[in-house]
């Protein structure tokens, strides 16, 4: 998460104050929803697989 | 669309679907950046700071894109009792609401340095902070009841009630005297930016749109297995 933020940083031209922190957020906001999503996904993933199969009443 | 009532169809279009939408996420956000970083040029009067509108306008469409969207799946819910519609609008909403977070965060930084003023209750800015509420309740809703189906239709209820917002945030720059400037993309006539600033503007949209998509799909994936899970829980414990 903090490493495209430091590509990010390094690769923009300075375009005063209030660009800058913009595209941060948009970076912020929206990475941390996907990570989010991502992980939600995997925990449903393991949950899902644990169970036993159709069928097995066991 | 009764054809992908079925979770295990949708699932099997959606995982087929995800790496189309990873790619076109990637694709179009990073020419997308490049564009409005490097690429585009200043704006005559608003200078360096035009480049924020790549960002918040995409946001601002996709604000009011996911909530229409949620209110046809709220109405699905309801009249049709689709499945999946349920689920698409808890997957949808948290997105909707981080695009609308992301459009008054943007628009405040660039009203800042435009306006003289971080945030004004102009009609524009109160009805899209309206919209944000609307998609804050829809959460709460969703998570309300101890009966997950009462929390769903209470919840498509007010989505379903606060569609009339979208209209008013549209339309609010042309009803009222607003400091918010007036349509330049979506309106009669065509487009009035110049193609060197619309290409970067329609590319983050696009961006942005293949996001969504692809990020709702790994939400809806989730909640179809978290609900398979609880099922299964609840027989055991029955």
């Amino acid at each position: 998460m903090i490493a495209p933020l430091f590509v990010f940083a390094a690769a923009t031209p300075t375009y005063g104050a209030y660009v800058y922190p913009a595209y941060l957020a948009a970076i912020v906001v929206l990475g941390a929803l996907l990570i989010a999503s991502v992980r939600r996904r995997a925990r449903a993933r393991r949950e899902a697989q644990a169970l036993p199969p159709r069928g097995d009443s066991a | 669309m009764h054809r992908f009532a079925n979770p295990n169809r949708f699932l099997r279009l959606a995982r087929a679907v995800f790496p189309w939408a990873v790619g076109a996420t990637v694709a179009f956000l990073g020419a997308g950046l490049y564009y409005a970083l490097f690429a585009s040029p200043p704006d005559y009067q608003q200078g360096e700071t035009v480049r924020i509108m790549y960002v918040h306008v995409p946001s601002a469409w996709m604000a009011m894109f996911v909530y229409a969207a949620i209110a046809a799946a709220s109405a699905s819910a309801l009249i049709w009792k689709h499945p999946l519609a349920d689920i698409f609008a808890r997957a949808a909403s948290p997105i909707g609401a981080a695009f609308t977070f992301l459009a008054l965060v943007t628009g405040s930084l660039w009203g800042k340095p435009m306006w003289g003023a971080w945030w004004v209750w102009d009609a524009r800015l109160t009805s899209v902070l309206i919209l944000f509420f609307l998609y804050l309740g829809h959460m709460a809703l969703l998570n309300a009841f101890d009966d997950p189906a009462r929390g769903q239709r209470a919840a498509a209820i007010l989505a379903l009630v606060g569609v009339v917002n979208l209209p008013i945030i549209k339309f609010s720059v042309d009803w009222w005297n607003t400091l918010h400037q007036p349509a330049s993309v979506v309106r009669m006539g065509g487009p009035s930016i110049h193609p060197d600033m619309l290409t970067p503007l329609l590319l983050m949209a696009a961006g942005f749109t293949a996001y969504f998509v692809m990020t709702v799909i790994l939400r809806i994936e989730a909640e179809i297995l978290a609900r398979r899970v609880r099922a299964h829980r609840l027989m055991q414990g029955s």
